[in-house]
Parts: structure tokens; sequence; C-alpha cells
């Protein structure tokens, strides 16, 4: 892919990145990144997309745009990991944190087919997509009886429509 | 009487009960009109984004759509949806991009405003009726905004990333006294919370210790991904609270339902900010 096309997709110029890494300085979480913020950039630059694609990187990443409003040259890494996990999920390339694509998964599923999240049957799909049914247990059971994960759905009357988007996506 | 559009989102109605009922008493106490987006959709949270732009759009682009008919403005409570609405909205400012959103929803008639749920508060003469209402404690609390309502700046155009005062503003004109302190807007992992809870748990120890340290007896809060976020990861007991609780309080019209549904029982302060000892 070329670099204008990265640019387009992600709105920036990634190409003015001088390699300062105050993202990374600035991410909350580039410590559990297996690639940091600024080699992203770089790696990006250097048309290495398998390896993004592939990362624990794009996963872990919040979105939450801090390296973005703090970049001297106004670049968002959480843009770039964004473009790269929705590339990746086209591509059916395996996530390297797979609970993540998971819990993302079950909860469009539940949208596709109420139009709002039902958060009991979307917890029951999270779960039987990991397998891992014990942890969180407690507090998923503490939600429950304090009455915070209603029991039965309610589906909205567009649903067609919401079942179209989905479609034309 | 001021009238607004009100979109809940998925929350408000379930694991954030205590925020849309207060928000609710709060805005009757008020004597301001609400009305919920009709038909509504969830606007895709994390998850549309994540794997889809176009969906990312669509979804909370149909909820605008359907806002349209209402001719007010939409007011959100969670930074999650105001965040993708707001995206969403920008789009449909951009000729082309609203060409392809209407090839799929339809004909937009008009595009309302989008705030957050704060704006509403930080009006000035409602920021005048609330300071008729003034707690007497000395109770300080830390007040917190997450990402999703200041980031990135040059799509939501709503407050300083760096520094934001909204929700500080409203808790001081009911005379809670807010500490300094540089986390308020620190991401807390919210939306990693079931994927990897190891990295949300540093991140929410971090900001619970920061604001301990400033002298804050509890965190305030205005998103239910952060609060449910902060009240499942922390380690020991420390109340978080939604600021439409505190601004109940101030009024007399807190319930003791709220305070039931939280994870982190907020109880003993509840009664320090009232007064007692
Ligand atoms: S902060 Fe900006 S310029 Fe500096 S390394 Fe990161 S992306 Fe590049
Ligand atoms: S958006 Fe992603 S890369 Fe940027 S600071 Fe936040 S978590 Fe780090």
């Amino acid at each position: 892919m070329k670099i204008s096309e990265i640019n387009k997709h992600t709105g920036q110029d990634i190409l003015l990145c001088y390699q300062c890494q105050k993202c990374t300085a600035t991410c909350p979480v580039s410590n559990f990144m297996d690639i940091k913020p600024d080699v992203v950039v770089r790696m990006s630059i250097n048309g290495k997309l398998d390896n993004l694609m592939r990362s624990r990187t794009i996963w872990v990443c919040t979105g939450c745009e801090t390296c973005g409003s703090r970049c001297p040259n106004l670049i968002s890494v959480g843009k770039i990991n964004e473009f790269m996990r929705q590339l990746a999920y086209e591509n059916k390339i395996s996530p390297a944190v797979k609970p993540a694509l998971d819990i993302h998964l079950a909860f469009l599923n539940s949208i596709k087919r109420f139009g709002i999240v039902h958060e009991a049957s979307m917890l029951a799909e999270f779960k039987l997509r990991t397998k891992d049914f014990l942890s969180d247990l407690k507090l998923g059971l503490k939600m429950f009886l304090k009455g915070k994960i209603p029991i039965k759905p309610h589906t909205i009357k567009g649903i067609n429509e919401i079942k179209r988007i989905f479609e034309e996506k | 009487m001021k009238k607004i559009t009100y979109y809940p989102g998925c929350t408000l109605h379930s694991t954030a009960y205590e925020y849309g009922d207060s928000t609710e008493a709060v805005l009757k106490y008020l004597g301001i009109e609400w009305q919920e987006i009709p038909d509504w959709n969830c606007c895709g949270a994390a998850s549309a984004k994540s794997l889809n732009h176009k969906l990312s759009i669509l979804l909370p682009a149909r909820n605008i759509k359907n806002a349209s008919t209402l001719n007010n403005d939409i007011y959100v409570p969670c930074a999650g949806c105001y965040n993708n609405m707001m995206k969403a909205k920008r789009a449909l400012e951009n000729a082309e991009e609203r060409q392809n959103i209407e090839k799929s929803l339809g004909k937009f008639e008009s595009i309302p405003e989008v705030y957050p749920l704060m704006r509403l508060f930080t009006d000035k003469a409602i920021l005048e009726k609330l300071s008729q209402s003034k707690l007497k404690t000395d109770v300080k609390v830390a007040s917190y905004y997450g990402c999703a309502f200041v980031r990135p700046e040059e799509v939501l155009q709503n407050e300083n990333p760096e520094i934001p005062q909204s929700i500080d503003n409203i808790l001081n004109a009911v005379g809670l006294e807010t500490v300094e302190w540089p986390l308020k807007s620190f991401c807390c992992g919210g939306d990693l919370s079931l994927a990897d809870s190891s990295v949300v748990s540093v991140l929410v120890e971090k900001i619970i210790n920061y604001a301990k340290e400033a002298g804050a007896n509890a965190i305030v809060t205005a998103c239910p991904l952060c609060q449910a976020n902060l009240e499942m990861r922390q380690k020991e007991p420390f109340p978080i609270f939604y600021f439409t609780e505190i601004l109940g309080i101030a009024m007399g019209i807190d319930n003791e339902k709220w305070w039931k549904k939280h994870l982190v029982d907020p109880r003993d302060l509840v009664s320090k900010i009232k007064g007692g000892k």
C-alpha cells in the first residue's frame, strides 16, 4: 500500500514524522505493545504493514488519541492502529490478542440482532468465543445481582434497517 | 422551558442505571424537558470502528437522522457515544461523505448540534441555578473526563483535552471542591477491560493513586464506561461517582437506589458529602 493511501485513510501526513518518540513517551499502554508507537509510524512509511497487522500493538491501542493531540506534527498513531486493525480483520489475519477481536464480534452480533446491545447474551457469546469461562465470573455475577444486566433483550423497531447497514458495510 | 433531545445509549438503561436515573432526576428538578431519540440504536461503541469504518459512521448517523425530526440539540451522557456521534456528524458535514451516507440511510433534512451532557450544565443560567444548592462539606473529589469526551480535539472541538474544566465548574457551583491533578484525561483503558484486564488494572491503579495523592476522597466522572471500569478494576475500595449523582445530593433529590447499584459502596462518603461527620 502506498503512503498516500495510508494518509488518505487516516487523514494526516505520516511523512512529517521526525521520530521524536513523544507518542511513545505519552502513550498509556506503550509498555504493553510489541511495536512502539513511533515504530508504528516508521513501519507504515516503510510498508511493513504485514508486521503491523500481526502485532499486539494494534489490539492493545485504546484509541485514546493522546499521541495525536501531543505529536508536534499532528500525527495520530491511534488512527494508524485503527486502520491496521480494520485491514487485519478484512484480510482474516489471526489477531495477536484474540479476546479483543472476540469481544468486538460478540458486541457487533448483538447490535445486528437487537439494534442495541443486550449485555447478557453478548457476554455469553464472548465467553463461548474465548472458551474462558472463569475470568470475571464473580464480577459478572455481582453486576447481575445488582440488576445491571437485564435478562430480557429489547429489539428496536428499525431492526431491518440495522441489518441492511450490516450487509452494506 | 428548555427542551433537549437525549441519547442515553445502551448503558444508561442497564450497567449505568444510576447515571441514567440521576440524570433524569436532575433534569426534572431543573425543569429541562427531554425526549429520547426515536427508536435509537447502539452507536457501535469501540467495536464498529475497530473492525469496519463504514459501519462506525452509519450506526451513529442513523441516530442523528432520527433525532433531526425533533429539532432540538442532542445531548449525550456517554463519552464513547458522544465521540462516535461527532465523527458521524463531521462525515455528514462533508458533501461527498454525506452523499454516501444518504445512499444508505436516505435524505437528511437537517443535522442537529451534538453536545456532551456536561455542556448542558455549564450554560451560564443553569450554573447560576445550580449554585443555589450548596453543599457544606470538606470532602474533596477529583474530576475525571477520560479520553473520548475531549479527544480528538479537531473532531470534537469541545474543551481543552489537557486541562478540561466542565465537570470541575459544575461541581464547584454546588460547593464541592475539586483537586488539581494531572490525569483528568488519562486513558482508563475501558475498551480493553474485558479483553485484557491485566493492562487495564495498571492504568486504573495509576489513576486512583494519583487522585488519592492529590487529596481526593473520590473520583467523579461523566462517562459510564470509565465509571464501570474504575470500579471493576480497582484494588482497594475508592468511590467513583457520576457528576449527576453529586448534583442530586446537592439538590436533596438523591436516591438510595443509586448507591445500591454501585460495585463499590459509596454510602459512607455520601453522608459526609451531605455534611455528616
Ligand atoms: S510524536 Fe509524532 S513526530 Fe514524534 S515520533 Fe511520534 S508520530 Fe513521529
Ligand atoms: S491512541 Fe493508541 S497509540 Fe495513541 S496514545 Fe492512545 S493507546 Fe497509545
